[in-house]
């Protein structure tokens, strides 16, 4: 398509007499008034009532102070508003785009206004209770551009901006007001296989952002832009340079392409002032064609925003070649202690298939203990002192040998998010299991902006996966025990939301439910069918001393492939339908 | 967009849209359709066998598809993602032609995306490249196969 899109409202608008006013140079749409500036301190301790960054606080707790919706209450939840994101802009002059657009952003909420990204680019400002838009933008991809993941992980906001990243790798700054572009700046080379996805991470006026493109070769980065002007201040690559420290852990020339994408939001130590972001795959998938540990893949790495420096890093398992990409930060935890100190942890889910409890006391990552939280049968043990893992051999790939290992490439999570509510010290996850993998390793050439893997993928559900595959865990940090755990036969793709309220929300089941559970015993108490597939990551915000509920559908990406596997092995047939529609929930006004 | 080119007289609003950053602030080149997609069945002689050596002009029609839809996953070179070069596989015209319509595992299925004559094209094209020397996939072998 050429510029331009028109949606509904504004079709209907541009109808309307009010037309005659806006070529005489009256305001554009709706611009919002009283707009509430975002400052470092309501960042660093969010209201209540607000949801003002993709995990709502900077340590990525997922979790709701909210109380108005319960647990007796919450089966008289109903709808309040819906509101389609489309239409949507024509992705790539492509014949097939190699997956479904998916909606994988949370609704932004700041005092009543809602901030929502979509995977072809537009960035959409409405009013929280009424579901009226105030604005849209739009953004046009480069011809030739084939998106292999599109979708786009929300907005971050700071001051009277918010920042959002592109398919072809770009990080850009609007006027949260009107939706006006004030800069854009452009992150790699789309060319080459750099993509971005995430909602950026700001702090301390620093917004910070990487790209995806583990699959196509990159060299990953973090890299930290002056919030105001946008000009670049320091790119921190996740993969050292020769004479740089880690860069012993790579061989040859592997590290000028060797992956370690950054592209989930991190989460960020506000008393640190250290900023925690995972790194995911290196490449090619195949670790025996990159010998090392190959620093920092699979890892988390605290960079300081102010300089960029990588002050800490924790490598869950060294010279990956099983796609376990790491991408998720560790949850922020601190924990009270029995005789009144507190215990700073960082907790991690990791898409190998243990769980990480390590310390961040002093702004240094140490590892305390791990454990599997579902079946996985690469590691033999992790040291107890370092947490690294030693590995059973014959699930590990081999040049011209086909290997076979549990999980699959998609883990035992993959990036939806977890919650974690303080009060309890539970942890809320959703997790996928009964599923394997196999890779058969092969040389490859590098080829810029061309997949660049080593091995083709398999996955297949084991015979359990019959009974089920996506699961609830609820996990308690301070004994690390399973409190509870609730199966569902479809894989799980729902991103988390807890709430003070003693409930937890998910969707990302194929049967396009959404539903509620008793924090405490994992019983369903509510549950409503969506137009679609659920894995985007639910919110709960107040306006106006109300409770809402808010979240997308929008099947698609890796929930969409990972079910075609699933589909191939059972001999089942049947798209999850794609939705795309933003649902906001309330109880019933007396 | 379809109303803005209804309305010619409404180009004005829609410039102030643009300044006020509520709509696409970016120009772009119109969009043009993919390399050599007009006419590719009809570039298959009737004589044409399947296995026969490809007319240049389909080779060269199937090598603009090849680019457009596949490189990015196999490499202009057939050595990426799963490797075509040099792939014993291809010997079977209704296994490559059935990999392309249904895409097994993590490819894409073009059943819905490409005709039988470009299908056909690009098919012609992997099997006289790198290595490979299997000959002609014709439009109907594809249409067979759907």
């Amino acid at each position: 398509m050429s510029k331009g899109y028109v949606n509904g409202r504004l079709a209907a608008w541009l109808a309307s007499a009010s037309v005659a006013a806006m070529v005489l140079g009256q305001p554009a749409l709706a611009e919002i008034a009283d707009y509430s500036e975002v400052t470092p301190e309501r960042l660093a301790q969010p209201e209540d009532a607000n949801w003002l960054q993709t995990r709502r606080t900077y340590d990525g707790q997922g979790h709701s102070p909210l109380t108005q919706i319960t647990k007796e209450n919450v089966g008289q939840l109903t709808e309040v508003f819906s509101h389609a994101t489309g239409p949507y802009n024509t992705l790539a002059e492509f014949s097939a785009l190699p997956a479904r657009g998916a909606h994988q952003a949370p609704t932004i909420i700041n005092d009543g206004v809602m901030f929502m990204t979509v995977y072809d680019g537009q960035v959409i400002a409405l009013d929280a209770v009424t579901g009226e838009e105030y604005w849209r933008f739009n953004r046009e991809l480069p011809q030739g551009l084939v998106p292999v993941h599109p979708t786009n992980r929300g907005v971050a906001l700071w001051g009277d901006k918010l920042y959002v990243t592109t398919l072809d790798a770009h990080l850009i700054a609007l006027d949260a007001k009107t939706g006006e572009q004030v800069w854009d700046q452009t992150l790699e080379n789309w060319e080459n296989g750099y993509y971005s996805t995430l909602a950026p991470l700001v702090a301390d006026g620093v917004v910070m952002a990487g790209t995806s493109g583990g699959e196509f070769g990159i060299r990953g980065f973090v890299q930290g832009f002056d919030a105001e002007t946008g000009e670049s201040l320091w790119k921190t690559y996740t993969i050292p340079a020769p004479g740089e420290p880690g860069s012993e852990s790579w061989p040859g020339e592997t590290w000028k392409t060797g992956g370690g994408p950054i592209w989930i939001t991190g989460n960020y130590d506000v008393e640190e002032k250290l900023a925690y972001w995972g790194v995911g795959n290196a490449a090619p998938w195949i670790g025996a064609l990159r010998p090392g540990d190959n620093l920092y893949t699979t890892s988390t790495i605290g960079i300081d925003p102010a300089s960029g420096e990588i002050r800490t890093h924790f490598q869950y398992h060294w010279n990956d070649s099983w796609d376990w990409d790491e991408v998720v930060p560790p949850t922020l935890i601190d924990l009270p202690g029995e005789n009144g100190e507190t215990e700073k942890l960082a907790v991690r889910f990791a898409r190998n298939g243990w769980i990480y409890k390590l310390d961040r006391e002093g702004g240094e990552l140490k590892f305390i203990e791990g454990k599997p939280y579902v079946y996985q049968n690469v590691f033999k043990s992790l040291d107890p002192v370092t947490g690294r893992p030693e590995y059973n051999e014959e699930a590990v790939a081999k040049l011209g040998e086909r290997v076979e290992f549990c999980p699959s490439a998609w883990g035992g999570r993959d990036w939806p998010a977890e919650s974690y509510d303080p009060a309890t010290h539970t942890v809320f996850i959703s997790v996928n299991e009964n599923h394997c993998g196999a890779m058969e390793a092969a040389e490859v050439e590098y080829e810029p902006g061309v997949l660049y893997l080593g091995s083709g993928l398999e996955m297949t559900p084991t015979e359990a996966a019959r009974d089920h595959i996506g699961a609830l865990q609820a996990w308690d940090v301070r004994t690390m025990e399973k409190k509870w755990q609730v199966n569902f036969k479809s894989p799980n793709w729902g991103p988390v939301l807890s709430t003070a309220g003693g409930l937890v929300f998910v969707g990302g089941t194929t049967d396009s439910m959404f539903r509620a559970f008793d924090a405490e015993t994992g019983d369903e108490l509510w549950s409503v069918t969506l137009d679609g597939g659920i894995i985007a990551p639910p919110v709960s915000y107040e306006v106006d001393g109300r409770q809402y509920i808010s979240v997308t559908t929008g099947w698609g990406v890796d929930g969409d492939r990972f079910q075609g596997f699933i589909n191939a092995a059972f001999g089942d047939e049947g798209d999850v339908p794609q939705g795309g529609t933003i649902h906001v929930f309330a109880l019933p006004q007396t | 967009m379809r109303i803005i080119q209804a309305l010619p007289l409404l180009a004005g609003a829609f410039s102030v849209l643009s300044g006020a950053g509520t709509a696409l602030s970016q120009d772009a080149p119109a969009p043009q359709p993919p390399a050599a997609d007009v006419g590719v069945a009809a570039m298959f002689p009737a004589e044409l066998a399947t296995g026969d050596p490809v007319p240049a002009e389909i080779l060269e029609a199937g090598e603009g598809l090849f680019r457009a839809n596949c490189r990015q996953c196999h490499g202009s070179r057939g050595t990426a993602g799963v490797p075509l070069k040099e792939n014993a596989k291809l010997e079977d015209a209704y296994y490559l032609t059935g990999t392309i319509l249904t895409g097994p595992g993590y490819m894409t299925g073009f059943a819905e995306h490409l005709d039988d004559g470009r299908i056909a094209a690009i098919a012609s094209f992997v099997r006289s490249s790198w290595g490979n020397d299997y000959g002609a996939v014709l439009p109907q072998d594809v249409a067979d196969m759907r």
